[in-house]
């Protein structure tokens, strides 16, 4: 095995500390989505449960796929962000279907619960870019 | 006796620029060749040399795929890989004399 100093050693670090870095950098991206993702969802989950229009279904699907574009051709995904994104992605879905099939049955045109039930539903994306960040 | 750190470096992983393309995989599920090329700032002949001898020792998983019409090629580590890097730093940290830390903190 090759003799190295402890000066090597410490450069090395260095140089493994410099790469991570550049990885983190370029996975900001994941916090921007998914702070995108929870804001989408404040103002889809309210507008798609008072005024169930064609319209916000076809807004809200540009939304997701304008995120998509914006994700799909990043270069580098950052460490842990599959298991990040997969486990945001089931708590928001049941969150979501959940509280709209509760909001259509108990609270039909009620803005305050579609309001307050949009921030419960867009919590999993916060969190999710709170973790991102960290 | 205790064995000195130097024996816990490991052959593969210790050359300079190997570190650097395994330091970069560690920070990430994946990342683009072309992404891992810029960041250790060698030609693509150098590290498709480099990422062979990484894949050969079971530490780098190379898959291709397409993003749109553009082919692109996707390098992550591999368990054995990700191991073998943390065998490596506490090895570098324990020469260098500086305290250990967990992945998180590099």
């Amino acid at each position: 095995m090759t003799d190295l100093s402890p000066g090597h050693a410490a450069a090395a670090l260095a140089g493994v500390d410099q790469a991570s870095a550049a990885v983190r950098q370029h996975s900001a991206w994941a916090v921007r989505a998914f702070t995108a993702y929870a804001i989408g969802t404040l103002i889809f989950f309210p507008a798609g449960g008072l005024l169930s229009a064609v319209v916000v279904n076809v807004a809200w699907a540009v939304f997701l796929l304008s995120l998509l574009a914006y994700a799909r051709p990043r270069r580098v995904v950052g460490r842990g962000f599959r298991r990040l994104y997969l486990t945001a992605a089931a708590i928001w879905t049941v969150l979501w279907v959940g509280l709209t099939v509760l909001g259509h049955a108990a609270f039909p045109g009620n803005v305050a619960y579609w309001l307050v039930a949009g921030v419960v539903v867009a919590v999993p994306m916060a969190v999710a870019a709170g973790r991102a960040r960290s | 006796m205790t064995a000195h750190p130097r024996h816990r470096l490991d052959p593969v992983i210790h050359s300079p620029i190997r570190l650097s393309i395994v330091a970069c995989l560690a920070a990430a599920d994946k990342a683009e060749f072309a992404f891992v090329r810029d960041t250790v700032e060698v030609s693509d002949s150098v590290l498709s040399r480099q990422v062979t001898l990484l894949t050969e020792a079971g530490y780098v998983q190379a898959r291709k795929g397409y993003v749109g019409k553009r082919p692109r090629t996707w390098l992550s580590l591999t368990a054995a890989g990700r191991a073998a890097y943390e065998e490596h730093l506490s090895a570098l940290r324990a020469i260098a004399g500086t305290p250990a830390r967990s992945e998180a903190d590099v």
